[in-house]
Formats: C-alpha cells, sequence, structure tokens
C-alpha cells in the first residue's frame, strides 16, 4: 500500500482556506486500499447507543501497534501523523494518533457535536465505502456565530479511499 | 370529565394507577383518550414553528393553551398541581440532545397523540437513570415519570413516515 501522489504545498493552501473553518479533503488517498479495508472488517465492534450516536465502534486501536492483523491500517496512520504530511499540511505537531472504526449500519446516526478534547488538535477521518448522497450519511461543517452552530455550510459525502482532516477548535462543529 | 377513556373513570383503577406510580415512579396509560377527543387534538398540531438549536435540540412546537391537560392529570393523580406543557411534534431527523447544565427534579408527563408509529424509527424518549428507562412512541397514552432530571427524544430517522406528536411537560 502506497498514498498516491500529492503536492503537499497545494493541500497546505487548501487547508488554510477552508470555510467554515479548516479542513481538506483527499480522494484516491492509496493507491490500493484492498488489505486495509480487509483489515478493518474484521476488528471487533460494538453497539454505541446515546443520545449524540448510534453506531457500532471499536475500542481505540492505537495501542494495538504490534497487531499483524493491524499492518495497513498501522501504515495509514502513521503516514498521517509524520510531521513530512500533516505537520506540512497544518502546522501542527502530533504526539500521538488514536483511532477507532466506526461502521454506520442504516438509521444509525451522528448528532453535532465539536470533537474537543483536552489536547486535541486534528480530527480525521478515512472512508473505507462510499454513499449514495440520499442514503444520508454526509460530513456536514456548521457555521457558527457567537460560539453556537447556525447551519451546515460544507457537506461531504462519503467516498471510498478519501482521507479528510480537520483543525479540532472551539468552531469545529460538525 | 368527559374527555377521558371510561375505564379511567372508574375509582378502583385510578387507584392502582396511583399505587403504580408512587411505588414504580413510572407509568404509562393506553387508551387514554376516546378516539374522537384524539382526532381533535391532532388538529392543534397544524400551525407550527421551528425550534432548530443544532446543538440542542431540533422539532416543531405549536400553539398550546388546553385546559384540559390540568384536568386530566389533576383527575388521574387526585390532586392539584400547576403543569407546564408545549405541544411538539417531530419528524425525520428531529431530536433533543442532553446538557450538562445542572437541573431540579421535576415531574414529567407525555401524552402521546400521534398516528401509525413505526417502532424502528426512534424518537423514543429516554429518561437518564442508573438504568435509563426508555417510553416508547406509543399511540394515545399518557406517560408519567416522576422526579425527571433528564430526558431526551432519540433521533427520529429516515422509517419515520408519520409526525410524533406530544403534548409535553412537567408539574
Amino acid at each position: 500500500m502506497q498514498i498516491n501522489p500529492v503536492d503537499l504545498s497545494t493541500l497546505k493552501a487548501s487547508f488554510n482556506d477552508a470555510k467554515p473553518f479548516k479542513y481538506l479533503v483527499i480522494e484516491n488517498f492509496l493507491d490500493n486500499p484492498k488489505e486495509l479495508i480487509n483489515e478493518v472488517k474484521q476488528v471487533e465492534l460494538r453497539l454505541n447507543d446515546s443520545d449524540l450516536f448510534k453506531f457500532f465502534q471499536s475500542s481505540d486501536l492505537s495501542r494495538n501497534e504490534n497487531s499483524k492483523h493491524l499492518q495497513e491500517v498501522f501504515n495509514l496512520i502513521n503516514f498521517i501523523k509524520d510531521k513530512s504530511f500533516l505537520q506540512t499540511i497544518a502546522g501542527k505537531k502530533l504526539a500521538k494518533a488514536d483511532f477507532q472504526i466506526t461502521k454506520y449500519k442504516p438509521t444509525h446516526y451522528l448528532l453535532l457535536h465539536d470533537d474537543q478534547l483536552e489536547g486535541r488538535k486534528i480530527a480525521y477521518l478515512y472512508y473505507c465505502s462510499s454513499l449514495e448522497k440520499d442514503a444520508g450519511g454526509a460530513l456536514e461543517l456548521f457555521t457558527t456565530k457567537d460560539k453556537r452552530p447556525i447551519k451546515v455550510s460544507k457537506s461531504i459525502q462519503p467516498k471510498a479511499n478519501t482521507l479528510v482532516l480537520f483543525e479540532v477548535s472551539s468552531k469545529s462543529f460538525h | 370529565m368527559s374527555n377521558l377513556h371510561p375505564l379511567y373513570l372508574q375509582d378502583k383503577v385510578l387507584e392502582k394507577v396511583r399505587i403504580q406510580l408512587k411505588d414504580q415512579g413510572f407509568i404509562q396509560l393506553h387508551s387514554i383518550l376516546p378516539t374522537l377527543e384524539v382526532n381533535k387534538l391532532r388538529k392543534l398540531f397544524v400551525d407550527g414553528q421551528k425550534k432548530y438549536l443544532p446543538d440542542s435540540h431540533s422539532y416543531t412546537n405549536h400553539k398550546s393553551g388546553q385546559d384540559f391537560v390540568k384536568k386530566l392529570l389533576e383527575k388521574i393523580l387526585n390532586k392539584k398541581i400547576k403543569p407546564k406543557f408545549e405541544l411538539r411534534s417531530y419528524k425525520h431527523k428531529d431530536y433533543t440532545l442532553l446538557h450538562d447544565n445542572k437541573v431540579k427534579k421535576q415531574n414529567l408527563f407525555i401524552l402521546d397523540l400521534t398516528k401509525e408509529w413505526n417502532n424502528q424509527s426512534g424518537g423514543e424518549e429516554i429518561v437518564v437513570e442508573n438504568n435509563d428507562l426508555i417510553i416508547p412512541v406509543q399511540e394515545n397514552s399518557l406517560s408519567i415519570v416522576l422526579d425527571v432530571e433528564k430526558h431526551y427524544t432519540k433521533y427520529i430517522n429516515h422509517l419515520a413516515k408519520e409526525k410524533k406528536l406530544v403534548i409535553i411537560g412537567y408539574f
């Protein structure tokens, strides 16, 4: 598995200029994601259900670095958090990167939140599957006014082999 | 009072209701109103005002002023109360979220006037306790829960073909 060639300076400019807050979408990210997707499908998930969400999710897998079953996944994560990639694009130095596998079935949802946790700088998603527009499931980015989310300003439809990054802040409602 | 199902006009039944509510802190009474009364009340949900704060709630509010709600609750509870309530409708993509704010405990009631609800659509009212209490959408029912601190309405998914119609409030 390799990362398809990207122009980091173009991505950096795109990230910094994005509205309603800094984000970036890179389609066709990996040259051959097949093995990675096979690994993802093997991960044990459990149903999480609350006022804010309903979906199947794994535990935080970032501590499983030596797992033989997640080698391609860790190759991806290590590439994303590497300073030559993320630090160049977002200007953020990262000590570590948590990650989970999430699976949405029909009727599942994740409602609006800002992802703010202590020390969290960047949120990232790698889509393993695609959805048609009328199926829902889009990542929606909200504009804010007086620190409160107002309306959807950008909608990103899940598309397989796409990486999405965004800066986590008091404005990053999605 | 005429607009309560005859079953709930029987003193023996009401006594059982009060005992269960006192013992368990929750009751859901089915077929609470005669069909004609339910149909009449559903007409109040025609005009509404969308209430949308994305990080808090999404539903439609309708004009209230239903004095009969107070009488109905007082008949069932056998005591004078001052309920505060609103008429709400929920459709696909509506919800309410929990908040971190400290709120005092109140007695919650939901008069559910929904018609033909698909139980896979979401929309349940969840009262947050040690073991969450799930109040399903139930046509022509009255649910009463004592000492409620936090509750929310589950996200309503695309399977909902009708609106959830409720008179919801506290006493």
